[in-house]
């Protein structure tokens, strides 16, 4: 039970830190696609700082070190997108799609350099950061980690931010009708600019948490195998809402570890289910909730339209 | 004088024909499916026959097929073929019908084919220009799960990496070996192997709870990780409790102990591919590739003695009171002359007396 | 002032063609920023290692292989095209057709069980493919126009939920000991599809190019004909572009966003037909995630302008550098090919800007030539 808890928590945190990113910045009006690639690139710099960091560290130094680096990875990756779709009003969808299959071939690279710099016989594109990793674990021995604590804090600093502050209704104006926002006085290019930073950020670390998830190195040509698109998935499943989003996020990533802990409930095991049944079961749950509660979900109304101060 | 000089000159022509031979060598190794990085097959061929070239002075590269199709290793063959290389080491049963085709267009070229069986060819008979050699996965595991009841676990646990033949071997043959000692030592109700293949050859957050789940819920106290970097899953979730791991291909217990904890790995089926690429590699640059060439030879045991063996486990084995090094060389000669034999069908579990929970695959 | 005519029209003021340069231009950058990325690795095999990326098959000796090269290319391009066509085809109509992939899947294992398990003859197979692919676009297009689900969400869902279902469908079919589905030629040739006559002898027999090549061409055509000649496409384009207005003038646009997805899924599934029954490829033991052939549509759709015939080329292109990246020297990671061909799809977003920038230009000219602009 404990293991299905633990797990539950881990896989829900890195999709909901992913998912309120892809929120914040579809709510400014830029469709992000491309969170699979921010993630990879925030991981890559999360596990950099990991294991460059002095052994025997002080843990809240390890863990600050590695999510600020992780958070401005995330956020140099996604200017691609902030430049390209903001400036020069490149189709979004198509630059999301251009930073997915960048992101593990650019991360790929840039590990195998380092890694073959500093010794020539490893071409690999593995950072461990063994030790390191365990400065995250609230308890040694268990996979309750600070992460998922920090992901707690900023879902509700993101409600708070998004509803209750000024920045966040602009925000929220600048998705549904630039043309208004602008009108009173609100920078769009800024607002969406914040909107893509926000959503490096918290991309960049959802990679990191998924990455030290349960494991001390990680190859980096393996990417982030698909949790991006799921995380774009919670999105749309939570109606770019992030309580919802965080409901989401806890159903399925209770599905996803309930597929790989379910041998350990004596009577699951005697149902005799095929492991694959297990396997599709967040999917298939995820697809009829949709089905019974998309009625009014609604996109932000100007998300993915190039904003240009000429158009009415 | 006049001898030395001739002695002299005799001797340097001999070293230049040796190097010469060296110098027409060309080596190029090319990966199935995994990477040179893959901490598997592929991955200790490409540094034996890395080492073996830098030591020999000799042009050593590598290639990587586009995608998993025949039609993109043949690709690579042709293309190592046309860079000039002339001498392929192939390693992986995925090569075989890839053989099949190219062989005889370049009788010229020697491939070095590991983990190919003749039946891999695609009903090709086996041409002079390519030597395979197929491994005895399943001795190895037998012995590595005999030890490892023998040492007193009852509860262990088989995590492959992908359910590909070579592994399927080492699962089996893990099994096998289990049973046996189980009966040996009358337990055989009171000893189960959980069996599952992660679906990938490393690991991450699903493995990890899926092992978290076999030692913490299950009570599993050792587990056989099969597959390349999947270890690093099963030896996180070994670490929260105390566990043991046992390692495969090469001697694990400096890395794993290294970075998870002493003791961690009870032993390592080992399987010397690295060892062939080398003799293989020596052997064609001394000019003695006919007495390899055009055969298929099965690498496991060689003699009683266990560490001249091509599958062993390993020197840093735990043995105590249950499983001494003695034992350990009486099994091997016992397998060596017949007396306990280990089969190597991977087309359905072996029949057992303990139980085996079969649970399919994690991803 | 003398009366100046306006020159001849410019061939620049055609949109395909301002598209076409655009393209162009897009990839040329890519592949200029690919450069330097390698002369930052390793500076001396780079132009050699950009030679070979560039040329690909032509980087073998002999012509012999050169040709046999070329055929592979060729063969791994018409899944390619086809999944660029079902993307374009959603897009053009407002929708993110991101299911494709998993549509790709569907065809495989349904295409692959005719094959193996009911021992079909390759149209058959082909044909069922199709549907199978249609059938699951048709659901996602189902819950988007009755119960508002957004298409993407429901494709990545379905994508996983096909994959396993696969996984399960295929299962009986896998031979053990090369942990993937047997050789159709060797077991059901009844169902690998026919060799190419045109491409056949061009390419000297080589083995896979089949009658998909220019099946898959006609396709192409024939959906740019779809889109741009018929009032089915008109209709459809407008429920893209503004589905109350197709809505308003009598357009069933919830019909229309069903049909859209099955024919985009269709033509996933037919894709993935097209290149497992050519025997080139099979499908593995118990794979773990989603092929990425649904996704690289994507990018060969936007490099190809979303224009059908577009796709044929860009979707050649991509698979050209992706091979062409394989043979590199070894001194760069692999993973080179991939990073450039990015990096040219990443370009492509900046089309939109050059078209300006070239329709700038010209305007500038022709205001020039009449007289200058107004005082």
């Amino acid at each position: 039970m404990t293991l299905l808890i633990q797990y539950t928590l881990l896989f829900a945190s890195v999709l909901m830190l992913v998912a309120l990113g892809g929120c914040f910045s579809e709510h400014s009006g830029v469709i992000n696609i491309g969170l699979e690639g921010i993630m990879v690139f925030g991981a890559l710099g999360g596990a950099l700082a990991l294991r460059y960091l002095p052994d025997g560290s002080a843990a809240v130094i390890v863990i600050l070190a590695s999510v600020l680096a992780a958070m401005a990875a995330g956020i140099l990756y996604s200017m691609l997108l902030a430049v390209a779709a903001i400036n020069f009003k490149a189709d979004q969808t198509l630059v999301g799609t251009a930073m997915n299959l960048m992101g593990v071939a650019a991360a790929t690279v840039l590990v195998k350099a380092l890694n073959t710099a500093e010794n020539p016989n490893n071409p690999s594109a593995t950072i461990a950061y063994g030790s390191a990793r365990k400065s995250f674990l609230i308890a040694e021995g268990m996979e309750f980690s600070w992460l998922t604590l920090l992901a707690v804090v900023l879902l509700v600093l993101a409600w708070f931010v998004l509803y209750k502050t000024k920045f966040g209704l602009r925000l929220q104006s600048c998705g549904e009708h630039p043309q208004a926002a602008a009108s009173v006085g609100i920078s769009v290019y800024k607002m969406r600019y914040a909107g893509v930073m926000i959503s490096g950020a918290l991309g960049g670390l959802g990679g990191l948490v998924y990455i030290t998830a349960a494991v001390s190195e990680w190859k980096f040509e393996n990417g982030v195998a698909g949790f991006g698109f799921l995380a774009l998935a919670v999105m749309i499943f939570g109606a770019w809402k992030p309580f919802r989003i965080a409901l989401a996020a806890l159903l399925f990533g209770l599905f996803r570890s309930l597929s790989n802990v379910y041998t350990g409930f004596p009577f699951l095991e005697q149902l005799n289910l095929p492991g694959t049944v297990y396997n599709m079961m967040p999917y298939i749950i995820s697809l009829i909730v949709l089905i019974l509660f998309s009625k009014n979900s609604a996109a932000p109304k100007a998300e993915g339209i190039p904003y240009d101060q000429g158009s009415r | 004088m006049k001898k030395i000089i001739a002695i002299l000159l005799a001797a340097v022509m001999l070293m230049g024909c040796v190097s010469a031979m060296a110098d027409g060598l060309r080596v190029a190794m090319i990966t199935d499916v995994g990477t040179i990085t893959d901490q598997s097959f592929n991955q200790t061929t490409y540094e034996a026959a890395k080492a073996w070239s830098e030591a020999n002075g000799v042009d050593f590269t590598y290639y990587q097929p586009a995608d998993d199709t025949d039609a993109a290793r043949i690709a690579q063959i042709e293309k190592a073929i046309d860079d000039d290389y002339n001498v392929l080491v192939l390693p992986g049963y995925k090569f075989g019908p890839a053989i099949g085709s190219v062989q005889e267009e370049n009788a010229d070229v020697k491939f070095i084919a590991l983990d190919v069986s003749e039946g891999d060819l695609g009903g090709v008979a086996l041409g002079s220009n390519v030597y395979c050699a197929v491994y005895q996965e399943e001795l190895c595991g037998y012995m590595a799960g005999y030890a490892a009841v023998k040492l007193g676990y009852k509860h262990l646990g088989f995590l492959g990496g992908m359910a590909v033949p070579a592994v399927i071997r080492y699962g089996f043959g893990f099994v096998q070996g289990v049973d046996a000692a189980a009966a040996e030592l009358g337990i055989a109700d009171q000893v189960t192997v959980e069996y599952v293949y992660g679906g990938q050859f490393y690991g991450d957050g699903d493995i990890t709870a899926a092992m978290d789940t076999w030692y913490q819920s299950k009570g599993v106290e050792v587990v056989f990780a099969c597959g390349g970097g999947i270890y690093t899953s099963a030896a996180e979730a070994a670490q929260k409790v105390n566990g043991k791991v046992i390692g495969v291909d090469v001697d694990q217990a400096a890395t794993i102990d290294g970075s998870y904890g002493e003791g961690m790995t009870v032993t390592s089926a080992m399987k010397g591919l690295g060892a062939t690429v080398n003799t293989l590699l020596s052997e064609t640059a001394a000019g003695n590739w006919d007495n390899f060439g055009g055969k298929v030879e099965t690498l496991g045991l060689v003699g009683v003695e266990p560490e001249a063996n091509y599958v062993q486990i390993a020197p840093s084995t735990q043995f105590a009171d249950g499983f001494t090094a003695e034992d350990y060389a009486a099994l091997v000669a016992k397998m060596f002359n017949g007396e306990v034999t280990v089969s190597n069908a991977i087309e359905a579990m072996p029949a057992t007396s303990v139980t085996v929970v079969d649970a399919g695959s994690i991803k | 002032m003398e009366n100046r005519k306006v020159s001849r029209p410019s061939i620049l003021r055609i949109p395909a063609v301002q598209t076409v340069i655009a393209s162009l231009l897009c990839v040329l950058a890519g592949l200029l920023i690919g450069f330097i990325v390698l002369l930052l690795i390793n500076p001396g095999g780079a132009t050699e290692a950009m030679g070979t990326i560039i040329s690909n098959f032509m980087s073998f000796k002999k012509a012999a292989k050169q040709i046999s090269n070329f055929g592979n290319t060729l063969v791994k391009t018409v899944p390619l095209l086809m999944c660029s066509l079902s993307v374009l085809f959603s897009y053009k109509v407002g929708l993110f057709n991101i299911g494709a992939a998993g549509q790709y899947v569907a065809g495989i294992g349904v295409g692959l069980f005719f094959a193996h398990g009911l021992n079909a003859p390759w149209w058959i197979c082909m044909i069922m493919a199709m549907l199978a692919g249609a059938a699951l676009g048709a659901i996602s297009g189902l819950l988007k126009a009755t119960r508002n689900v957004n298409e993407v969400i429901s494709g990545i869902m379905l994508n996983w939920i096909c994959l396993y279902l696969v996984n399960m469908l295929l299962a009986p079919y896998m031979d053990i000991k090369m942990n993937e589905t047997f050789a159709l030629k060797v077991t059901h040739p009844a169902a690998v599809i026919p060799e190419s006559p045109l491409f056949g002898s061009l390419l000297n027999g080589h083995k896979y190019t089949t009658i998909a090549v220019e099946l898959a061409i006609l396709i192409a055509v024939g959906i740019w004909i779809l889109m741009t000649k018929t009032k089915l496409g008109y209709e459809l384009r407008a429920t893209g572009l503004n589905k109350y207005a197709a809505r308003y003038s009598g357009m069933r646009d919830g019909f229309n966003i069903i049909l859209t997805m099955a024919i985009s899924g269709g033509l996933a599934g037919l894709g993935a037909s097209m290149f497992y029954l050519t025997d080139m490829i099979k499908w593995p033991m118990a794979v773990t995630s989603v092929p990425a052939m649904g996704f690289n549509g994507i990018a060969a759709a936007f490099l190809g302008g979303l224009h059908p015939l577009g796709a044929i080329f860009s979707s050649f292109f991509i698979q050209h550098i992706t091979d062409g990246g394989s043979f590199m020297e070894k001194i760069y990671p692999s993973e080179i090919a991939g990073f450039i061909s990015a990096i040219i799809i990443y370009m492509c977003a900046f089309v939109l800007l050059i078209k300006q920038q070239l329709g700038k230009a010209r305007m500038r000219r022709v205001t020039e030539k009449k007289g200058g602009e107004a005082k």
